[in-house]
């Protein structure tokens, strides 16, 4: 481990766990428990991007790149009552119903992410064609994401056109409005893709999708062809988080939790706080904070666009306090908490620094995606975290931070 | 043991007084104030549709005849250990079959709840 063996708690990639806990590699005591709290079932994708359900507070890894990381979420709801099939059209074309013209779309005909054969066919046979459902009881300007998983037969892309009831002509000329995707975005003939479309509702609250296939920037010249898709989701926010599946009803997952309630393992004057994350975008969390179980805190914290923080509270007032953003993607942050030389490093650059004095305060807990409270749950995967009882030198937290 | 129930309230501001009891006033490090529900997790579902909207045949995107929604305000809950207070005069046992919204993974709950309702 190296500069971690310096660590009074490291979480690592693959911590051990079970229902409800996870376990921290240091300290090698009973305080390395922690409490692990998603009161729902959950997806995740495997090291082979397969798509598995994981029971209630069962703590969820996925991979990206052949790393693993623990999902750390948000609370989500799918609007889609049906994340698993298309149900026909007819005049009532309001979710879960599919509005379908030249198009044909058959059920459970490939094996989906998830292992089984309940992938669904898109044949497009006549131009111009479009399917398509419209979501109601939306929030009018709230940003809402439309995410499926989608893996080309014959077609060579696939589009998704986010509209509005007073904006049929899309199809004619607004070709700007069309979200298309080919093997540039990863799609490919083999491989399942997950794609997204991040709109925000209309004047009347409706989102209207519409699915298809075309040869140019424009839908009118579209070619017959074949896709697949598969789980389909449509939540608030404007990132896709792990699929939720629906049956005829939306559903909500409950957002990831995890605590150390433990006053011996940290040091309230000077330390280190240390995570090694991937950032999706979209929502808040505190990535790593102690706290007083009140609102003494020193932590850090991502907000939705990227803008990390490193600070000690003390006095309703930020000591030490330095911001530094990042773009999506995987990141290294260390931020040193000391009275009067705070410093904030990442992806092995130090970023900020301060001669801020404080007043150590008591700390009493260890908090992973959440404040004290029930706030700030973002969308941030976590492959490590360590808190250190002293601090580090500039090298070391170089060292530590680099990717 | 956690508890998944179902709720509906004549208004939104009638919910938004009874959620008042079970929130909670925190000082955040930035100085404001936020309220946060503890002990639940809370999804609210709002105004539910009970008939979808008729769409024209020849233009799908002309609508004949509008949604019709529920005029009361529906709360889904799932507690994670027992109901607060008062919660349940606002309780409602809808077929768990049709239900608009569930916790993923926990439809037996509500079913639990649906086949165990007071009399």
């Amino acid at each position: 481990m190296g500069i971690l063996d310096k660590a009074s708690f490291y979480l690592p990639a693959g911590a051990a766990y079970k229902e409800s806990e996870i376990w921290a590699a240091r300290p090698l005591t009973d305080d390395a428990k922690c409490n692990f709290y998603r009161n729902s079932t959950s997806t995740r994708t495997t090291d082979c991007d397969e798509v598995k359900t994981q029971d209630t507070n069962i703590p969820a890894y996925r991979y990206r790149d052949g790393v693993p990381f623990l999902q750390l979420e948000q609370q989500s709801t799918n609007l889609e009552k049906n994340s698993h099939g298309f149900t026909g059209g007819g005049t009532n074309y309001t979710n879960p119903n599919w509005y379908e013209s030249q198009i044909t779309i058959t059920n459970n005909t490939v094996v989906s992410p998830e292992g089984k054969i309940n992938g669904h066919t898109l044949a497009l046979t006549a131009v111009p064609f479009d399917t398509y459902t419209q979501y109601t009881g939306l929030t009018n300007g709230t940003t809402y994401t439309w995410s499926c998983y989608v893996k080309l037969g014959t077609a060579t892309n696939f589009c998704v056109v986010p509209n509005d009831t007073t904006n049929w002509d899309i199809f004619n000329s607004q070709s700007g409005a069309i979200k298309e995707f080919t093997s540039a975005d990863g799609l490919s003939t083999t491989e399942w893709t997950r794609v997204s479309v991040t709109v925000a509702a209309n004047s009347t609250a409706k989102i209207n999708l519409h699915l298809g296939a075309h040869s140019n920037s424009v839908l009118t010249q579209q070619t017959a062809g074949t896709v697949y898709i598969w789980g389909i989701q449509m939540e608030e926010g404007s990132v896709p988080t792990s699929l939720i599946k629906t049956t005829g009803a939306a559903a909500t997952r409950d957002e990831t939790k995890i605590r150390n309630p433990n006053t011996n393992l940290w040091n309230n004057a000077s330390g280190v706080l240390y995570a090694d994350i991937y950032f999706y975008g979209g929502g808040e969390s505190q990535l790593l904070g102690l706290d007083s179980g009140g609102s003494a805190v020193t932590r850090i914290y991502v907000n939705d666009t990227g803008a990390i923080q490193g600070h000690y509270f003390e006095s309703s007032t930020y000591k030490g306090n330095m911001t530094h953003t990042v773009g999506i993607g995987r990141h290294k942050i260390a931020y040193k908490y000391a009275s009067g030389s705070s410093k904030l490093f990442i992806d092995g650059v130090q970023v900020g620094s301060s001669s801020d004095s404080f007043t150590p305060q008591t700390f009493s807990h260890l908090r992973i995606n959440e404040l004290w409270g029930a706030y700030e749950y973002g969308n941030v995967d976590l492959h490590e975290a360590a808190v250190f009882d002293q601090t580090l030198n500039d090298d070391e937290l170089i060292s530590l931070t680099t990717l | 043991m956690a508890r998944f129930l179902k709720y509906q309230f004549e208004s939104k501001e009638a919910w938004e007084t009874v959620k008042a009891t079970i929130e909670v006033s925190e000082e955040l490090p930035n100085g404001e104030t936020a309220t946060r529900i503890d002990g639940a997790t809370v999804v609210e579902i709002g105004h539910i549709m009970t008939t979808p909207p008729v769409m024209d045949e020849n233009d799908p995107m002309v609508e004949v005849t509008p949604a019709v929604l529920d005029s009361n305000y529906s709360v889904d809950i799932l507690w994670n250990d027992e109901e607060a207070e008062g919660f349940d005069a606002y309780r409602i046992y809808c077929d768990p079959t049709v239900k608009a919204h569930t916790f993923y993974g926990l439809d037996d709950l509500y079913e639990q709840e649906y086949n165990n309702q007071p009399e």
